[in-house]
């Protein structure tokens, strides 16, 4: 869930001026020239284009870059170096060397590592590897949650706005509820409350605290792409091609996924990019304050969460995930709006 | 008029009914346990159980649940019907009602979203309709520049980059705290200045994210609506460009923004909730975090329903304003 | 049509501000005028579990609750100096008359004290405080300790008053099932200061238990004049206190749950004269300490009644040998395990007792203390004849899993490394930990684990942690399993005394069972670390409260 969705400006119906066509292979053609003139708006926009780029390099950062890293500096992002926390229990700043020995002084050879950016807290981890680990985390809640719900909100606006009636009202009844919700109170007590018991839930690969993030974060997510594709479906569901498809004997599924959904994967992919950005900042804003990811995993939260003890001595503790954070949000918030913009050529004046 | 107020009245109610089914049901699977905590280190499993008996958690969860909205009702049949006080239960941590938290708690974060509203919209109405007069101007760039960063700035990190700036190097702001608006308590810096003055850091910090959605819903309303028939048509009958700005153009680009804010406050309620941890304001979003971490499902549950019941009723009213502004919606 | 959308907004706005401004002054009803000579402190980030001294239970809570209590038996306090470790009478003429041999208490109560209303106390204030602490409707966590009062169970359960806590004139007696040592030290406990028989705490003929936030009359040097729970706290002076302790500031202002930051600020610019809840910026600790000197002026380290130690399982195979128990505590890195937590976040220790409660009977000499080298790890193993682990098996070595628990325990386990033993490191969460570790018959060698105690004296570490006799099938708080007779026999013995002598007896027994059996290896006692405004005059550290003593401090 991003509050940001709320003030969002709904994307005007999508009518890529689709003629009613019977054959699919004609509708296949049209469907091409489309996608060619989205594209060939998009990459004119060369500030979205970086803002994709950007994104390409954030995820390859992190996923690959925190693993090279890691094996290239010769420690991974959890270990603790006694070393690396000074006499006064103030984490080590950027670019230091820090020794392996469990603590100073003690008997035995042992060898010194870098930090690049310092260390995190002072339990002293690397605050370099802890970032590109930690956007792991963020990226995994953010990306999954988006996906469950926008593919979850897509098919039940659909289902609504196609065949109306009881589902329809619950829909629009369960979307009128979540506006009354003050709705991040709500996924603060229910993550604090599901937390518990859904942590240790890692599906064989993700960190601790991720599946319930993503559950919760969908959970409250899915009314907004829900709405707009409802509103699509509404619309599409009177144009002239879809009579003609129901005139001729297609089937209600036939008609949803030949001339219905296509429509919607427009604003569906500009809603997503954007919701990314959104629960990006939601994870963030959980887990500082103490109830989405919890230590010793690193997320940006967490990261941002521990930072201000040090304000005084390191104040780059904060600077670090913040500007993760920010950089993240505001590509995918580029992108989305570039994507828009191509998609609904009336929109880019 | 009056049909439309009882169906959004009853609508309200079955809202509130549902909701706060949700959050008791949510809450009554919190695995601690209120009545150990209640009784201390020194507890025998006995004591315990009297404990319970004596919070009402050894009932089952609908019998409590039962009692939880007959103590929220304002009015009583209990000895012949009469009103009384909604009671949203006691604390089992703190062992005050949740009454006092709430009256305590919320003329803070009333201050702080409050401000915040009157700020965002002070700077996003101009900003909005000017840059959507000017597209592609040197101020249309910028606007939609700050837009962008406002948007994706986390509160959480404004406001600790603003804290470490103005109140750790410059000085500028006090670092957190809240001051009376009223009385004057105790040697505590209070009355209207010091208010405005212990706010001022928490409101940007609050409004930047909606400042930049509303610029930009504003700047969209306001360049789409310039293009509708009716504007063309106004102006082709010769009407002075002031009057069609003012009676064509803005209002019916700013109908919508009317709606939106009604909305608006429910996110805004719970957004406020990062202000509040970062400046250190005791309100509703912080005694939520702190009920949560005392796991004092009576705090959270009552702070919930409240501000629930806040919003509920705002939206009732934004609902019924925009009815009297536009009748056309009574009859929808 | 067009008016009326103009008028929506500011009536939008009107609307939001009525709703603030009629919860505002709602707020604001309890506030009162501002009063010169303040003492203004603060308490980062917490606050008071209870304003209520039938359930306060918090180091923070009882310093407030002495400031305004006339206990019948406490802690002397004179004006400049810390309160004295030992139980003396203070609202009583003297000791008891202990009579029935020991099961019948009668105090006689002295006339002078008056409540801050003007109404004098008396025996039957001492009453009602314990048939108010007993009462179905309170709760109060001393219950737990106050089983062997005659009645006391009975009042639990519903009947009025407790029936073996009697008052004629001005004597009070108290009944006992069983003798017991520690009644002293027990009633010293703020959930036994008088009270009046009248609202807030009775009301419509019954004892009520909501939170107390209206002022209510106390018979100490302060009263509470203000609670706003999770806000504030205002003591001011007691106009008809008459007694010996201290009250140098008239008011005494505690703001509670302020940010880390702003705490540390208002102390910096003299605004607040210090943190209750110690120094709200650990980080600073050691820059502070550069500046000001350690306890010169403005940076104060204390001793908190908290013990860390690594419970040694003296029913397992490798810690049943004495040798292995004392070798870990020859081979303990206590330096570097304090180093984890912060600067002077603890001093290290090689005895049970934090200092206040042994009776001056402390050392630091039986165990080395400093960070070890190779000589003592080679004696260390020496000694525990390579750790007594010939046969393969692994120490179980249990503790926290948070990041500094995994660091503080990668220390440990390189020290029992270096001893010869072989570690098998298990991170447990806390509450899990102590559960589990409990269960007789455990799988844990070794864990770590703390005290905080309950009410300042020896009795309540060595008769509830190393008291054999207590050893049950789940619940131990005896992790070490430690079962004794001859430590027994002096505990019942030491038990028995009272005043400087029982002090004295607690500190001998510790250093005693140190000695001779090690059942733990202490590390640490936990450090209060004030930071003091450069206005603040008169601190004053209260060591049995481990807090600062309100009466004695002020600001210029």
């Amino acid at each position: 869930m991003s509050y940001q969705q709320q003030g969002v400006v709904e994307p005007p119906v999508v009518a890529p001026g689709a003629p009613p066509a019977l054959e699919d292979d004609i509708l296949q053609i049209e469907a091409l020239s489309y996608w060619q003139s989205v594209w060939r708006v998009f990459k004119r926009d060369k500030v979205a284009i970086g803002g994709g780029v950007t994104i390409v390099l954030l995820i390859l950062a992190c996923f690959i870059g925190g693993p090279a890293f890691a094996h290239a500096l010769g420690h991974g992002p959890d270990e603790l170096f006694n070393d690396a926390v000074n006499i006064g229990g103030i984490p080590v700043g950027p670019w230091s060397h820090v020794s392996t020995a469990p603590y100073p002084g003690a008997p035995g050879h042992f060898k010194s590592v870098l930090f690049p950016l310092g260390a995190d807290s002072g339990v002293g981890r690397d605050e370099f590897l802890r970032l590109l680990y930690g956007g792991q985390t963020s990226l995994e809640i953010a990306i999954f949650a988006t996906v469950i719900s926008v593919t979850f909100g897509l098919l039940m606006g659909a289902t609504a706005g196609y065949f109306g009636g009881p589902i329809d009202m619950i829909i629009s009844r369960l979307t009128e509820l979540i506006m009354a919700f003050p709705v991040l109170l709500f996924i603060i007590a229910l993550s604090a409350v599901a937390g518990p018991q859904l942590n240790a839930i890692t599906l064989g690969f993700l960190p601790n605290g991720v599946f319930t993030l993503t559950v919760v974060l969908s959970v409250f997510g899915w009314f907004y792409p829900a709405r707009i594709a409802r509103a699509q479906v509404l619309s599409l569901r009177e144009k002239e091609f879809v009579e003609a498809a129901r005139m001729v004997g297609a089937s209600d599924w036939r008609i949803i996924r030949s001339h219905l959904l296509p429509h919607l994967v427009a604003p569906m992919i500009v809603i997503s990019t954007l919701a990314v950005g959104g629960n990006v900042l939601a994870e963030a804003g959980l887990s500082f304050l103490g109830i989405g990811i919890q230590d010793p995993i690193s997320s940006w939260g967490t990261l941002l969460e521990e930072a201000p003890q040090y304000y005084l001595q390191d104040p780059w503790l904060v600077l670090w995930p913040g500007l993760m954070i920010l950089i993240t949000t505001m590509s995918f918030n580029l992108l989305g709006d570039g994507l828009r913009d191509a998609f609904d050529p009336r929109t880019a004046n | 008029m009056i049909q439309y107020l009882i169906r959004r009245l009853i609508w309200a109610v079955a809202l509130l009914l549902v909701v706060t089914m949700i959050g008791f049901v949510l809450f009554y699977l919190v695995p601690a346990n209120p009545a150990k905590q209640a009784c201390g280190k020194a507890c025998t499993p006995e004591m315990i159980a009297r404990v319970a008996h004596y919070l009402g958690t050894d009932r089952p969860w609908y019998i409590q649940y039962v009692r939880f909205v007959g103590r929220l009702m304002p009015v009583s049949f209990h000895g012949g019907p009469h009103f009384k006080t909604p009671n949203l239960g006691k604390s089992f941590v703190s062992n005050q009602t949740v009454n006092r938290i709430v009256v305590n708690a919320a003329p803070e974060t009333a201050s702080l979203v409050l401000g915040g509203v009157v700020l965002w919209m002070l700077i996003a109405l101009p900003v909005g309709i000017l840059s959507a007069l000017r597209p592609r101007s040197l101020l249309d760039r910028t606007t939609m520049t700050g837009v962008l960063i406002g948007v994706s700035t986390h509160p959480l990190f404004l406001g600790l980059v603003l804290l470490y700036f103005f109140t750790n190097k410059l000085h500028w702001f006090p670092i957190g705290g809240y001051a009376n608006f009223w009385h004057p308590a105790y040697g505590e810096p209070s009355g209207p200045l010091q208010w405005a003055y212990h706010l001022i850091l928490p409101w940007f910090t609050f409004a930047v994210l909606f400042m930049a959605i509303y610029v930009r819903m504003i700047r969209a309303n306001v360049m789409e609506t310039m293009n509708e028939d009716y504007v063309r048509t106004a102006r082709a009958k010769g009407a002075p460009e002031s009057l069609v700005m003012r009676s064509h153009i803005l209002r019916n680009a700013l109908l919508p923004v009317v709606t939106m804010l009604g909305m608006d406050i429910g996110v805004a309620l719970g957004g406020a909730v990062f202000t509040e941890s970062i400046y250190g304001l005791h309100g509703l979003g912080w005694w939520t975090i702190w009920g949560l971490n005392n796991f004092d499902s009576p705090t959270v549950l009552g702070v919930l329903v409240f501000a629930t019941t806040m919003i509920i009723v705002f939206n009732l009213f934004v609902d019924l304003l925009y009815a009297w502004i536009d009748p056309r919606i009574r009859l929808a | 049509m067009r008016k009326r959308l103009w008028y929506s907004v500011p009536v939008c706005l009107l609307a939001v501000a009525a709703v603030a401004v009629l919860a505002g002054s709602a707020a604001a009803g309890t506030r009162h005028a501002k009063i010169s000579s303040t003492l203004h402190v603060t308490a980062d980030n917490t606050d008071v579990d209870h304003s209520d001294p039938g359930l306060a239970y918090g180091v923070l809570s009882w310093q407030i609750e002495y400031e305004t209590c006339v206990p019948l038996v406490g802690y002397s306090d004179v004006g400049g100096k810390a309160v004295d470790s030992a139980v003396t009478p203070i609202g009583a003429t003297g000791m008891p008359v202990i009579k029935n041999s020991g099961k019948t208490y009668v105090f006689t109560v002295k006339s002078g004290f008056h409540f801050s209303d003007g109404t004098p106390l008396t025996a039957a204030n001492y009453k009602y405080a314990i048939d108010r602490d007993a009462s179905k409707t309170l709760v109060s966590p001393v219950s737990g300790f106050m089983a062997g009062v005659v009645g006391w169970t009975a009042a639990t359960n519903g009947a009025n008053g407790v029936s073996g806590v009697t008052v004629s004139g001005n004597k009070l007696t108290i009944n006992l099932s069983a003798p017991d040592g520690s009644l002293m030290p027990k009633l010293a406990m703020p959930f036994f200061c008088p009270i009046e028989k009248a609202p807030p705490f009775y009301v419509n003929g019954a004892w009520v238990d909501t939170e107390v936030t209206s002022p209510y009359p106390a018979p100490g040097p302060y009263y509470i004049a203000q609670r706003d729970v999770g806000t504030d706290i205002v003591l001011k002076k007691n106009p008809h206190y008459s007694g010996p302790r201290p009250a140098r500031a008239s008011t005494i202002l505690i703001d509670m749950n302020t940010s880390s930051a702003g705490a540390y600020n208002g102390i910096s610019n003299g605004t607040y004269a210090a943190d209750l809840n110690g120094n709200p910026n650990p980080a600073q600790n050691y820059a502070l300490s550069k500046q000001y000197g350690v306890d010169k002026g403005r940076f104060w380290i204390h001793s908190e009644l908290e013990t860390t130690y690594l419970a040694m399982n003296t029913t397992r195979k490798a810690f049943k040998n004495v040798n292995v128990r004392k070798a870990v505590n020859v081979a303990l890195n206590r330096p570097s395990v304090i180093k984890i937590g912060g600067y002077d976040s603890g001093s290290p220790t090689v005895q049970v007792l934090p200092k206040p409660l042994t009776g001056g009977v402390y050392s630091t000499k039986l165990y080395p203390i400093t960070a070890p080298g190779k000589a003592r790890f080679s004696s260390a193993k020496k000694l525990s004849k390579d750790c007594g682990v010939a046969h393969g098996s692994h120490l179980n070595f249990w503790h926290g899993n948070s990041a500094p628990a995994i660091e503080t325990a990668a220390v440990i386990s390189y020290d029992l490394r270096q001893m010869g033993c072989s570690v098998n490191s298990v991170p447990t969460a806390g509450y899990a930990r102590y559960v589990e570790g409990g269960v007789k018959g455990t799988s844990m060698d070794i864990m770590t684990a703390g005290w905080v105690d309950d009410y300042p004296d020896g009795y309540d570490f060595m008769h509830i942690l190393l008291d054999g006799r207590t050893i049950t099938k789940n619940n131990n708080n005896n992790l070490a399993y430690f079962s004794n007779k001859t430590f027994d026999q002096k505990l019942d013995k030491a038990n028995a005394l009272s005043g400087a002598a029982r002090a004295k007896a607690w500190g001998q027994l510790d250093q005693w069972v140190m000695k001779n059996y090690a059942p733990w290896a202490p590390i640490e006692n936990t450090n209060v670390v004030d930071y003091l405004a450069p206005n603040a005059k008169g601190y004053v550290f209260d060591g049995p409260f481990g807090s600062i003593d309100l009466g004695d401090f002020y600001q210029s």
